[in-house]
């Protein structure tokens, strides 16, 4: 359970730092992989480029997905993979800073299975971090992925 | 009248118009006609009648002339003179009259100078024609014969002429002859002609006792005529109204009397009148369908005009009257309205057209505004994660290294950042709710309440707060989301404004007024004096010091605003430290929809 890996779409270098170091306080073993833009996310599942080797960049079980991305934005990721024919049934959850309504629910419209703002203080993304491994790599059932 | 169209209008006007002039027309040409008519009838009457008893009176003096001469007759006079039977037979010799009168003469007779009949032949005295003495007495003193009146005889009539045989003053005898009035029917025709225009011409006594028309007795006219002049107008049975004109005829107590039908007298203006109607009726069929017509090319450009006019009032600037060539008062009228129309029309367009880039421009600052909020909600809280992130991780990882200070400020530096978060949550929660569209429903206040509540169990915990909320709740028209912010905004502040050492106790309910609910949110709290009852509704009012009660001051801003997007009011009633009692009032609702009451949530 422990091998199954998380996708970390964050452009932002303190984010990356503070989330990896909020698995690290929750002890969480699970691999996580950072691409820094929604085209290296894109690349990514798609196993293309530097990617392309699943052995150092293995298919994650869930994604966690900023909106405000350079190049091609989250939303952009989000459609993209719910539109592919091989990766439409993964879990995606946005983790971002916009509370922004019209945001949520395009989100949500875009099929996002969750939405969770970034929370300032320390404990509580430590907690959120927790809760979310929990959740979507423990309890949760994963769907089938079809190989690219 | 009132309510037809100017098309009906005209028309009936018009021939109205024609009508009634024709109508004064017709009858003064008729007056005036007819007074000429009976004018020249009158002088033709008189002139007729004069020249018929001057006719009567030559017939009447040859008449006397032939009587007078049998009077001179020897034989005659000799056998008035002394009437013995032998002298008879040559007297009566003499008084019978030529051939050719034999018809016309009924006898003739001799009397004495006592007036006594003497001889007598024809058939007169059988007929009861026997000479009076007063046309005998007339005959004495007269030089000539002298005529009588006509004597009815059966159904002839007569008339006797008597003259004197002697001398002046010695009187011997009398000879008197009855004549048959026997004219034939072509005779008294061709009178008549001679009269002419239907005329008739009537000879009667002048007593007006018997009449005839020269060929048998006729019935006179109805009124006395003996001593009429000028011109006369009656009625006669079976010829309908007459004018007449009488004169007496010298030598004979006689009246010729000349009638003339008063319809044929009329005729010609009855003709000029008839003429005239029908001239009028000429006009009349010509002339509606030409004012008719007339009206219609008056009254078109005008219903176009109309038409026009109606589809302008409707908002529809496109319905030009058109050109117009004739250049009249309606086609000029016509010109000026389509000027017109599309001025209006340009000027409205212009107007839109303004309001549209107006609208756009506005639409384009809340776009900047939603991306400068946006924007804040990003980039702003990016960094102020790092600050608190990075200060919690020097605490937990560096704390042991720090001193007491060191630790300190780092505290404060995640508890500025924690500050500064809020702030800008709270500052974004107060852009939204100015800015969002909020479409309002009827909700349910209970769920709003509960979800309120919800988003304040952590103060109600650290507080150990007690909330008491009155069941039912009713339900309120307004927006669940904003609903539930503004509860949960005033719940946090009953809860926040109460001294550490004291439970808050908060006390939610709602009563009816005419049509809209108020909530009350009572507190226990410190209170707030009247002078600050409506500033503390204001963004960033604050009236107690953070250290005490952290807060941004924008929570009863956010209030008053989401309130006031509902089409509610707020209010407070409060004394320090009496608790306060805030109050919000919305539009109640009659029942919930359940539909929105599922959805919403």
């Amino acid at each position: 359970m422990s091998g199954t890996a998380i996708l970390l779409v964050e452009d932002d270098a303190n984010d990356v730092i503070l989330i990896r170091r909020a698995f690290a306080k929750a002890e969480i073993k699970n691999p996580v992989y950072t691409v820094e833009d929604g085209d290296a996310a894109v690349a990514y599942l798609a196993g293309e480029g530097t990617y392309a080797d699943r052995d150092d960049h293995p298919l994650p079980g869930v994604v966690l997905l900023d909106l405000k991305l350079p190049r091609r934005s989250g939303l952009e990721v989000l459609e993209w993979v719910r539109q592919s024919p091989t990766l439409r049934r993964l879990p995606i959850v946005v983790l971002t800073s916009s509370r922004e309504s019209a945001d949520v629910n395009r989100a949500y419209d875009l099929g996002a299975n969750s939405y969770l703002v970034k929370p300032v203080g320390f404990d509580s993304l430590t907690d959120l971090v927790r809760i979310l491994q929990g959740y979507w790599v423990g309890w949760n059932e994963k769907p089938e992925i079809e190989p690219a | 009248m009132r309510g037809l169209s100017i098309k009906l209008k005209l028309p009936l006007l018009i021939g109205g118009l024609v009508v009634v002039v024709t109508g004064v027309y017709a009858v003064a040409a008729y007056r005036a006609t007819a007074r000429a008519a009976v004018s020249v009838a009158t002088d033709r009457l008189g002139t007729v009648t004069d020249q018929f008893a001057d006719m009567l009176h030559g017939s009447r003096n040859q008449i006397a002339t032939h009587l007078d001469s049998i009077a001179r007759n020897p034989a005659v006079v000799a056998y008035v003179t002394r009437p013995v039977p032998s002298q008879s037979a040559a007297a009566l010799a003499a008084l019978v009259p030529p051939l050719e009168r034999t018809g016309s003469v009924a006898g003739v007779a001799l009397w004495s100078a006592d007036r006594r009949r003497l001889l007598s032949q024809g058939e007169a005295p059988r007929r009861g024609l026997v000479a009076d003495s007063s046309l005998l007495r007339q005959a004495a003193v007269s030089d000539t014969a002298v005529i009588g009146p006509f004597r009815i005889a059966g159904d002839s009539l007569a008339y006797p002429i008597a003259a004197r045989v002697g001398t002046a003053g010695h009187t011997l005898g009398y000879v008197v002859e009855w004549r048959w009035v026997a004219g034939t029917a072509r005779s008294r025709e061709q009178l008549n002609h001679i009269v002419g225009a239907n005329a008739h011409l009537y000879i009667g006594n002048s007593a007006g006792d018997v009449w005839t028309d020269l060929t048998q007795r006729v019935p006179g006219p109805p009124i006395d005529v003996t001593h009429a002049t000028g011109l006369l107008r009656y009625d006669r049975a079976g010829v309908g109204s007459i004018y007449a004109a009488v004169r007496p005829i010298a030598g004979a107590p006689w009246l010729v009397l000349v009638e003339y039908p008063a319809q044929t007298v009329l005729a010609t203006a009855r003709l000029v009148a008839r003429q005239l109607v029908l001239i009028g009726a000429v006009i009349l069929l010509l002339g509606i369908p030409a004012a008719w017509v007339l009206s219609r090319m008056l009254t078109h450009p005008l219903a176009r005009l109309t038409h026009a006019a109606e589809a302008v009032t409707a908002g529809d600037y496109t319905q030009a009257v058109g050109s117009d060539p004739r250049g009249d008062e309606l086609g000029r009228l016509a010109t000026a309205f389509d000027t017109m129309v599309t001025r209006v029309g340009e000027a409205q367009q212009r107007l839109e057209d303004r309001v549209r880039a107006r609208t756009a421009e506005l639409q384009e600052r809340n776009e900047e505004l939603e991306a400068f909020a946006y924007s804040i909600s990003h980039d702003l809280r990016a960094p102020l994660r790092a600050m608190g992130g990075f200060s919690q991780a020097l605490l937990e990882d560096y704390g042991e290294r720090l001193d007491q200070t060191g630790r300190q400020y780092a505290e404060r530096v995640v508890a500025g950042a924690n500050t500064m978060d809020l702030l800008i949550r709270d500052l974004l929660s107060y852009s939204r709710i100015t800015r969002s569209e909020l479409r309002l429903t009827p909700l349910d206040l209970h769920r709003a309440m509960q979800s309120a509540t919800e988003q304040v169990a952590d103060d109600v915990a650290a507080r150990h707060a007690r909330v008491v909320v009155d069941e039912p709740l009713p339900a309120v028209i307004g927006h669940e989301t904003t609903l539930a912010q503004v509860l949960a905004n005033l719940l946090a502040n009953a809860i926040k404004f109460v001294p550490a050492e004291r439970t808050p106790e908060v006390h939610v309910r709602a009563e009816r007024r005419d049509g809209r609910v108020r909530v009350w949110v009572e507190d226990n709290g410190i209170g707030i004096a009247p002078e600050h009852h409506e500033r503390i509704f204001r963004v960033f009012e604050r009236l107690n010091p953070a250290e005490d009660y952290p807060g941004t001051g924008i929570g009863l801003a956010i209030v008053r605003k989401g309130v006031e997007r509902m089409g509610g009011h707020v209010g407070v009633e409060s004394q320090p430290g009496g608790g306060s009692r805030f109050w919000i009032e919305l539009s109640q609702a009659e029942a919930v929809d359940e539909r929105h009451s599922h959805t919403a949530g």
